[in-house]
């Protein structure tokens, strides 16, 4: 009993202390579980409620729609009451581009029940809800998402959005797709039974497994493919199955044709899907970071996509440098990779527009590894067998069943479930939704922060008035990175005094140092407004000067897409 | 109302009575819109149907033409495969009007409109034998508007859209071009700078070029106007949007802001886009524009692009192919080079390189110095027949007058902020858009072309169809499918892109009955006038069975061959 009442007072103790915090609050204004995954409908009805639940913090709009007509819904967190969305440094989160990469949205809304439910409760999240915007669309595919959920798949099928493609060239599209012949809910595979002459073995350490036979063997059995029945009779399986392009291919910088690049599509934003994206994206320049999860492989990706264009300016690299060493920690067992050098070439990928097109600081997570099934990082060819026997019960592994092929004839189908090797198995999903929420909050608080360090109104004599500012970045991201100065994307910052009476400007300068020749003439629009087109780099301050005659009062405003507004008056 | 109706009535009857004279204008937008319905309603509908293609940015209704052979009917009974494929006739699509400041191809292609629906029907039939035209006569009709507005103009190219070409931050467009000196025309300034980095020409001091290493820079230039935004540039911000035959992504250029923010952000050219992408039978095409690819022929390629690398000039089988559609433009007079050689996101070039098509670009008019100076000053289109003799060719004298006359020479202004500057410069438009009277003898040279161009498509066939009985119930089947056409039924391109379907041969028999021999068999692309490709099948039949043999070319027309069984 004594010790029943121990164990009251210290979960108490730990509830006022919000300790039970450091996730999502024990009483939740939208309750949700995050060890099950939604279909799109349940998305959108719980992003309709946290808007319900929170109307001052929460807006859902519809982007666009997908090939099928469902809505990409997506939904804005921030304070109004703490500023203007256009003032404030935006993040923007999306997932699930690829239908069958689906736990993405699952940690989307986690990234929204923490914030929300939060708010006001915890400092930190409080506060980054007040300072920053968030743009959260978690399904970008949801039509793929639903057909990999509701439908028959592989782990991997399902990746396309689902406007039918002739993928084969034979006049007709997505005519022959995979056939769940047994019914199971999976894509697996058919094997038969041949006696001679086959390419395959039983394998002697596990019946259930065949393994390939060397050249002086004679295999009796051979693997047909995936489950399907050339349903076009072009003697080829499954070669024309639904949709057949990548809509992570389909972005317009280092944008390739589809014989260059697999997927691409007819040309760059020819999908609905990925034009709403664009869009949005193009029509919110306060977007200063971005993160699009993928699945699968336990990495922290940044571009350049492919060998051809050339590596990040150096600032850039030491910005996703440090993001991506930061992740590293955060999320165990995730390595921080550059795409076309640790994973494979991508033309017209999303992050590779969003940060080369756009000059937004850029990462795509591939959720789930190998290590997560055993919490190591040795890991072994046996483990997915291992794992499927010892942790999933064997739910992710078919055993075989024979079956009557209408043109194979005695066949046999089973193998590894669609939800055997890509997602997160449920119980290990809610981990995987908060390390990553850590990785994008944190990001977030490294955003552009600006603030007027000194600004001072010093009297030259003969009506002559020195106004010297000096303003700040103390984030790591900078206002424009190296990248968007040099191609001139955006607009640059500004730089503007002003005064409610009239004054003449007579110079401008920035001041590199407390000389006169270490004064630089700014670029200047109208000599009061300068043009800063580098903006503020990471933890960087930058000052400068005016030569005026004039009454005032004078105000300075700074003023940057990506890193907000900031005015300071300067009274006489 | 009654009386509506019967003036209506009477105004049809006009109409189809042939008073469609061929409209030789610069049209403005309403005004194409209405001739292009007027002239659809006016054709029979077995010759010319409106086809709708999009909306521009300011909402103009993008509308093209077919003109063909349109009753033609489709075969029927095809296999799954081939059932989209069988209305299908090739279509050579014109398209023009990508540049807001050219309006000469569009006034051509609706005085070509005219002439073709004027045609009798035997010639009609004859023109149209075996092929369709697509013709889309203006995609920019939002920018191409600036001509037709009163007051001063200049010819800066660009659609309709707002651009903060300055990227000032403020509102876009805030600093035009002015007609300073009141002359109802925006040219160009001058003025003598420390700095300047233009010097005269030498060959005609009239004009400006970038001073070298040689030369010294003596003048800075401007298009006329004022800073009116107080930033210290000159009319930097005009209302102009993206230059539409720069926004495909074949070379695209990115971060431009003349060429879009990204490639197809423009309703106009997305809308072009998915129209040619929905009709697989357009076979060719030609544009008329700013660009050309047949006076000045680009280079072949040295080498095949590396592997994942896109193709960035034409292979040398396709670069054969543009020099024989330049020796049938070269007989019609000496073809106008283009402005630029490089055509970065173009529309003709998005053709060749990603859709694999025979893309033909054709520059109609470009003023340009004369290589004979006492050249007649007079020019005339008085000459309609073929030319064989280019240095006497009507077209090009009128183009090197035009360069000759329409400067306005350089004349003292006294800017407002400036100090003295002169203005001077090309008038507006004169120089790509020649006078309305040679309309009719540019469409004149140009129907010839494109009947010549016809006459070239690649014509797809089977010959030397042979069955024999080989045993019981055994059937052998021979053929060859030749291509009897001056054009390779593809180019090399379309085998790279695999954009066009593929040229295929179909057994219409279940895969069952065929013992030796491919049901579907997708064929390479055959050359010209040699191209032969063998086919055999042995299969199962009875005496007196009546088969298909189906041929599906690329882009048309579907071809069937009965055999019955011996």
């Amino acid at each position: 009993m004594t010790r029943r009442i121990a164990v009251a007072i210290a979960l108490v103790l730990l509830a006022a202390t919000g300790c039970l915090r450091a996730q999502l609050p024990g009483e939740l204004a939208v309750p949700i579980r995050f060890n099950r995954y939604h279909d799109q409908a349940e998305i959108n009805a719980l992003l309709d409620r946290y808007q319900k639940a929170f109307p001052e913090l929460a807006r859902v709009e519809t982007i666009g729609r997908s090939h099928e007509g469902r809505p990409l819904r997506l939904i804005t967190l921030m304070n109004p009451a703490t500023g203007k969305e256009r003032d404030k440094a935006a993040m923007y989160i999306d997932a699930n581009v690829h239908g069958n990469e689906i736990q993405g949205a699952e940690v989307c809304l986690y990234t929204i029940a923490y914030l929300l439910e939060n708010h006001g409760k915890q400092e930190r999240l409080t506060r980054l809800l007040d300072e920053r915007v968030f743009y959260i669309l978690p399904s970008v595919n949801p039509d793929g998402r639903d057909y990999w959920i509701s439908q028959a798949n592989t782990p991997s099928s399902s990746r396309s959005g689902l406007r039918p493609i002739d993928n084969d060239r034979d006049g007709l599209a997505d005519e022959d797709g995979p056939n769940d012949l047994d019914g199971d809910g999976s894509i697996t595979m058919m094997r038969q039974h041949v006696g001679h002459g086959g390419t395959h073995k039983i394998d002697p350490a596990d019946p259930r497994f065949l393994v390939r036979v060397g050249a002086d063997e004679d295999g009796d059995w051979i693997i047909l493919g995936s489950e399907g029945i050339d349903d076009d009779d072009d003697g080829q399986l499954n070669e024309d199955g639904p949709g057949g392009y990548d809509l992570n291919r389909n972005n317009p910088t280092d944008w390739q044709p589809e014989y260059v690049q697999f997927g691409a599509g007819a040309y760059p934003f020819s999908e609905p899907e990925t034009r709403a994206v664009g869009d949005f994206l193009r029509a919110h320049p306060n977007i200063a970071s971005l993160q699009s999860y993928h699945n699968a492989g336990g990495m922290i990706l940044r571009g350049p996509g492919a060998a051809n264009l050339p590596e990040y300016p150096r600032a850039d690299v030491q910005v996703y440098d440090e993001l991506g060493r930061e992740g590293e920690r955060i999320l165990p067992f995730y390595r921080y990779m550059i795409l076309h050098k640790d994973l494979y070439t991508v033309h017209g990928g999303f992050v590779n527009y969003a940060a080369e097109g756009l000059g937004i600081i850029s990462f795509t997570n591939e959720l789930w590894n190998d290590s997560q099934r055993f919490q190591t990082r040795e890991t072994g060819p046996d483990d997915r067998k291992d794992f499927n026997d010892l942790v999933m019960m064997g739910s992710h592994y078919h055993d075989w069943k024979p079956f009557q092929h209408p043109r194979y004839g005695a066949i046999e189908i089973g193998g590894w479930t669609k939800d055997s090797g890509r997602v997160n198995p449920p119980f290990l999903l809610e981990e995987t939704c908060h390390r990553n929420t850590a990785f994008t909050l944190n990001q977030a608080e490294h955003m552009p922060k600006l603030r007027f360090l000194e600004a001072g109104l010093e009297d030259l004599g003969e009506g002559l008035r020195r106004v010297t500012v000096a303003i700040r970045n103390d984030e790591l991201i900078p206002t424009r990175t190296v990248q968007a100065a040099a191609n001139l994307i955006g607009l640059p910052d500004f730089l503007e005094l002003s005064s409610p009476e009239p004054f003449d400007c007579h110079a401008a300068a920035e001041l590199l140092g407390r000389e006169p020749e270490l004064r630089r003439r700014p670029h200047l629009l109208d000599r009061k407004r300068l043009r800063l087109e580098d903006g503020l780099g990471s933890r960087q301050t930058r000052r400068f000067e005016w030569l005026v005659s004039g009454p005032g009062p004078f105000v300075v405003e700074f003023r940057s897409e990506k890193g907000g507004r900031q005015v300071i008056p300067l009274a006489p | 109302m009654k009386l509506l109706s019967i003036l209506a009535a009477l105004a049809l009857l006009i109409v189809r009575g042939g008073a469609q004279a061929p409209p030789d204008a610069y049209l403005d937008a309403a005004r194409l819109d209405s001739d292009l319905k007027r002239l659809a309603a006016w054709g029979q509908p077995s010759r010319v149907r409106l086809e709708p293609v999009g909306t521009s940015r300011e909402g103009r209704p993008i509308v093209a033409l077919r003109v063909g052979d349109l009753d033609r009917p489709a075969l029927d009974g095809l296999p799954a495969t081939l059932a989209a494929r069988g209305a299908h006739r090739p279509a050579i699509l014109l398209v023009s009007g990508l540049e807001s400041d050219i309006l000469v191809g569009s006034a051509v292609l609706m005085h070509l409109v005219a002439t073709w629906l004027d045609l009798p029907e035997e010639e009609f039939a004859r023109r149209f034998a075996d092929h369709d035209l697509l013709i889309l006569p203006r995609v920019d009709l939002d920018g191409s508007e600036r001509y037709f507005r009163k007051g001063a103009r200049c010819d800066l190219p660009g659609a309709a859209g707002s651009i903060d070409q300055d990227r000032d931050g403020r509102d876009a467009d805030e600093d035009q071009p002015l007609d300073l000196d009141a002359d109802g025309l925006i040219l160009e300034m001058r003025w003598p700078d420390p700095e300047g980095t233009f010097i005269t020409d030498e060959k005609d001091p009239r004009l400006l070029v970038a001073a070298d290493a040689q030369h010294r820079g003596r003048y800075l230039r401007n298009i006329e106007g004022r800073d009116q935004d107080g930033d210290g540039e000159f009319a930097e911000d005009p209302a102009v949007g993206v230059q539409l035959d720069r926004n495909f992504p074949q070379g695209f250029v990115e971060h431009d802001l003349a060429s879009g923010p990204h490639p197809m952000s423009e309703p106009e050219t997305r809308a072009l886009a998915d129209f040619v992408l929905a009709r697989p039978e357009i076979a060719v095409v030609v544009v008329f524009g700013g660009h050309d690819n047949l006076a000045e022929i680009p280079a072949a390629e040295s080498k095949p692009p590396a592997r994942r690398e896109p193709r960035r000039a034409p292979t040398a089988a396709d670069r054969k192919l543009l020099e024989q559609v330049a020796a049938l433009l070269a007989q019609e007079g000496k073809p106008f080079k283009a402005r630029d050689r490089a055509a970065p996101g173009s529309f003709h070039d998005w053709c060749y390189y990603q859709l694999g098509l025979p893309s033909f670009a054709i520059c109609l008019f470009e003023a340009q110095a004369g290589e004979s100076p006492k050249a007649a000053a007079t020019s005339q289109p008085n000459e309609i027949g073929p030319v064989s003799r280019p240095a006497e060719d009507a077209l090009q004298l009128e183009a090197e007058r035009v360069h000759r006359e329409a400067f306005r020479p350089w004349t003292a202004f006294d800017h407002p902020q400036l100090g003295p500057v002169e203005i001077g410069g090309f008038e507006p438009y004169v120089r790509r858009n020649p006078a309305a009277t040679f309309i009719a003898m540019i469409a004149a040279r140009q129907e010839r072309f494109l009947a010549a161009l016809a006459a070239q498509l690649p014509r797809l066939g089977i010959a030397d169809l042979r069955v024999t009985a080989t045993g019981p119930g055994l059937y052998e089947i021979e053929l060859d499918v030749v291509n009897d056409g001056t054009m390779p039924s593809t180019t090399e391109q379309a085998e790279t892109c695999r954009v066009p379907l593929p040229l295929q041969l179909v057994l219409d028999l279940p895969r069952d009955r065929v013992l030796q021999g491919q049901v579907r068999e997708t064929l390479a692309a055959l050359p010209a006038r040699v191209g032969r490709h063998a086919a055999r099948w042995l299969i199962r039949g009875r005496q007196g069975e009546r088969l298909a043999i189906l041929l599906a070319p690329a882009h048309g027309p579907l071809l069937r061959e009965e055999v019955v069984l011996p």
